[in-house]
């Protein structure tokens, strides 16, 4: 098995470890039971891992230094990390506009459902992934072919 | 110290000021003179310190003939935006889950709650990045002069 191919299961595993199992047993047990501590848990760690994924290819790095072949070099990392930058930017400005809307919607006196937070991080995911991945494209350039890794 | 440290460091007092004065303010206002919490609260209005931490850019202007930023102060510049940014994810997730918890899937929060969340993330934002920033640099290290 070459090292894509290894990198690759080992994300697949890492995903399904991490976000789909948990995240289909506090879907069953929310169906089954009904809210309580443990699914909500479930659920703030999943979001909590998701957003801090990006730190896994250098986590992954230090632990492969001193193989041979490197497949995440200095000009990788520099995109990721300013692709990781560019997501937080627009996450955080995201964040803001979702509190500024409320804000003017209920009034400053208002109340809103508390499903609106769950709600806001998995939008505040979505959008963070999506520019991330988007920042990354630009980055290494759309018809580059790049060096094969 | 360069302008980075010098920076960190006005942000730093800043943040702990606002935060220092925020607490005493409701604590005299709720413990003193017997407000009830809702009123108390208005002590928080001294979180608003945290903002003069903005001015730290004009505050702290370079010479124009130096070089602004090198290499290694872009390095430590980066390491602590993306400390900071670690730091601020889980206890935003946390905030923003605890209501949830709390009340249950059937219950209200206040909407100031929402942007209580807000100035709290950016609270932990500017914090994490002057400390993250001055460990770099070396507390007592008093770096190249700018």
């Amino acid at each position: 098995m070459n090292q894509t191919k290894a990198e690759s299961w080992l994300y697949f595993i890492i995903g399904l470890a991490c976000f789909l199992i948990p995240g289909s047993v506090a879907v069953f047990i929310v169906y089954d039971q009904g809210v309580s501590f443990a699914p909500v848990f479930m659920f703030a760690g999943i979001v909590i891992w998701f957003g801090l994924f990006w730190l896994f290819p250098f986590i992954e790095k230090k632990v492969r230094k001193g193989q041979k072949k490197v497949s995440f070099d200095e000009r990788d990392q520099l995109i990721h990390k300013k692709s990781v930058m560019a997501g937080y930017v627009v996450l955080w400005l995201y964040f803001v506009a979702v509190c500024v809307v409320a804000w003017c919607t209920v009034g400053p006196r208002g109340s809103i459902s508390v499903n609106v937070m769950p709600l806001t991080l998995l939008g505040g995911l979505v959008i963070f992934t999506t520019v991330n991945g988007l920042a990354s494209v630009i980055q290494y350039g759309r018809e580059s072919k790049g060096e094969k890794s | 110290m360069n302008k980075a440290q010098k920076t960190a460091w006005f942000s730093l007092i800043m943040v702990t000021l606002g935060f220092g004065l925020s607490l005493i303010a409701v604590g005299v206002l709720y413990f003193c003179f017997g407000l009830p919490m809702r009123r108390a609260a208005g002590g928080f209005g001294f979180i608003g310190i945290m903002g003069l931490s903005a001015l730290a850019p004009l505050l702290f202007k370079k010479d124009k003939n130096k070089v602004k930023l090198d290499e290694r102060d872009l390095l430590i510049r980066n390491k602590a935006t993306m400390a900071a940014y670690c730091g601020f994810w889980p206890v935003f997730v946390i905030a923003a889950m605890a209501p949830f918890f709390i009340y249950g899937p059937d219950g209200t929060v206040s909407v100031k709650y929402l942007c209580g969340m807000v100035f709290g993330g950016m609270f932990i934002v500017i914090l994490v990045q002057s400390l993250v920033t001055l460990q770099e640099y070396d507390w007592k290290d008093k770096g190249e002069q700018s």
